[in-house]
């Protein structure tokens, strides 16, 4: 049989009231379809993903900047193409060319030794991590230079240079302190980019993280004998993680723009 | 002057891909009725698709032995034509959304807070997944028209918060400043000094767009997301499946997929690079145009 997919309002109606009635009630978010308590499901699925996003955006502020100061450092020579071009090409292109392309390559070379499914060695955080941190480190490293490049020949910088400051002084005490600023700036762009990137990373890798476990909740399966399977619990909790974080994310960026105002 | 090597890179590259949209159908070795050759026979051996790389099937062929090239170019119409209707639907609520939040503080400003909130807290490939994935879109037929209206609606209040930013920034100018002063009507105002102010920036930013959202149908396709209704097929058990009918590239990707571990990973690779070609031209042009306006200013 195949719904037609009318809206039958007042079985909606009686789902919503059931789950609204449990959750201010009983200030739980229900079951899940294996009849586990859906808190703590929610919270394994967040615990699987932090190191994850955690690392990604440690590894990309960490690579990042360096290669921001290459391409910068590369901008006035011939090899111009070599930094920025790179950076620019690496920054199109799609994440699941990438992913897609890392997981045929380790799955055909198992002498490598190097597990793509592993859930609990090494490979569960480092895999994740470098495919996750691709991104952000070349947008890191075009924040990076661009940043730099519109601190040079501002006054304070001739005034160092003046008064005789060595250059690779002037350089670490004065552009590079006032550029970490600017680039803490884009750190919600950066920080959803690496949220929104882990549900293909999870759901190739088959690892039930957060993304992956909502995606799952989510319940869209193209062969299904009924849509009965819907965890709006899960849903939800997951969702609101996904919010505290976005939040967390939105909030660093704002106190790095206040800081800049400031100065 | 120095050339703008990635305008006329880009520039080719999309005259390129416009062209294999709108006449590549037409060419001589493309198959635009996508026939399905389950078996062929060649030196007398019977084979099963699908068929390796050929001179038959440059880029190869589905299980079902549609060949792969034929799809591509008769998919790029209709990949094209559905980004372009998001990336429109997007800048045409976006950009009034943003002007009206910037100049009036009420429901315009709340409404777009509100847009912001929800959909970039949530990551978008799950939010769209979410919102394909409830049974009135899902089960609907004109599926198609609705998920281009949800993966547009996902991202509209990205676009409305950069326009009130910039609206922001020219209101602060002097020029503006000078002009209320005149007294001109907010209409005038908005002719003479907001939209030719705006236009440059948001043309870029709308090329950029088009590469976005060409990526989000290639993510939802490696989801086997599907845009298209599609027909329901009957299965066991009182089960149905989902069966594509759609050719666009996200489909294709989708299609493909289960094939993913039996060794048939260059057809999987056919319609990403297409898409990742696509996203280069449009992200090259895009770029290019922003050099542009740099040095003519």
């Amino acid at each position: 049989m195949v719904p037609d997919g009318s809206l039958d309002w007042k079985a909606y109606g009686q789902s919503i009231r059931s789950f609204a009635s449990e959750l201010f009630q009983q200030g739980s978010l229900g079951v899940t379809r294996y009849g586990e308590p859906v808190g703590p499901v929610v919270l394994k699925a967040l615990l699987l993903s932090l190191p994850v996003i955690l690392g990604a955006l440690l590894t990309g502020f960490l690579l990042g900047i360096p290669k921001g100061m290459l391409d910068y450092a590369l901008s006035r020579t011939r090899l111009s193409m070599l930094g920025s071009g790179i950076t620019w090409i690496m920054q199109a292109l799609p994440d699941f060319f990438i992913l897609l392309l890392v997981r045929r390559t380790l799955i055909h070379h198992p002498k490598w030794g190097i597990q793509f499914f592993n859930q609990q060695g090494w490979e569960s955080f480092v895999i994740p991590t470098a495919i996750a941190a691709i991104y952000p480190i070349f947008y890191i490293a075009r924040v990076t230079s661009a940043a730099i490049a519109s601190e040079e020949g501002k006054l304070y910088i001739q005034t160092a240079r003046a008064k005789g400051l060595p250059e690779h002084l002037v350089f670490t005490r004065h552009v590079m302190a006032n550029t970490l600023g600017r680039v803490l700036t884009h750190f919600m762009p950066i920080g959803v980019y690496i949220l929104s990137s882990l549900l293909l990373i999870e759901a190739l890798r088959n690892m039930p993280g957060a993304a992956y476990r909502m995606f799952q909740a989510i319940d869209y399966n193209k062969v299904s004998a009924s849509t009965g399977n819907v965890e709006p619990g899960v849903i939800i909790g997951i969702a609101f993680g996904f919010m505290l974080l976005a939040q967390l994310f939105h909030l660093i960026g704002y106190l790095a723009r206040r800081r800049m105002s400031l100065h | 002057m120095k050339k703008n090597v990635m305008l006329w890179i880009g520039g080719s590259m999309l005259i390129l891909l416009f062209a294999t949209a709108l006449l590549g159908p037409y060419l001589p070795f493309i198959d635009a009725d996508l026939k399905a050759e389950r078996f062929r026979m060649e030196n007398g051996h019977l084979i099963q698709a699908p068929y390796d790389f050929s001179p038959k099937n440059p880029l190869g062929s589905s299980k079902f032995g549609v060949d792969n090239l034929s799809r591509i170019v008769v998919g790029a119409r209709e990949t094209l034509l559905i980004v372009f209707a998001v990336s429109l639907l997007r800048y045409v609520i976006g950009i009034p959304l943003g002007l009206l939040a910037e100049r009036k503080k009420g429901f315009a400003r709340a409404l777009l807070g509100w847009l912001n909130g929800v959909f970039t807290s949530v990551p978008t490939l799950l939010m769209t997944v979410l919102l394909a994935a409830v049974p009135f879109f899902l089960f609907s037929s004109g599926r198609l028209y609705w998920m281009i209206a949800i993966m547009a609606l996902v991202e509209v209040g990205r676009v409305g918060y950069i326009v009130q930013q910039q609206a922001a920034s020219i209101t602060r100018e002097s020029y503006t400043e000078a002009g209320r002063a005149l007294g001109l009507r907010p209409i005038r105002l908005l002719k003479a000094y907001y939209i030719p102010a705006l236009l440059p920036e948001m043309i870029v930013n709308f090329c950029l767009d088009l590469g976005k959202v060409l990526v989000l149908i290639g993510q939802l396709g490696v989801l086997t997301v599907y845009l298209n209704p599609g027909s329901a097929e009957a299965g066991l058990n009182n089960e149905f499946e989902f069966v594509n009918t759609a050719n666009d590239w996200g489909s294709m990707i989708s299609d493909h997929i289960p094939d993913m571990n039996t060794g048939h990973f260059g057809s999987i690779l056919v319609p990403i690079i297409a898409i990742v070609y696509a996203v280069f031209a449009f992200s090259l042009f895009g770029e290019g145009l922003r050099r542009l306006q740099k040095d003519q200013s």
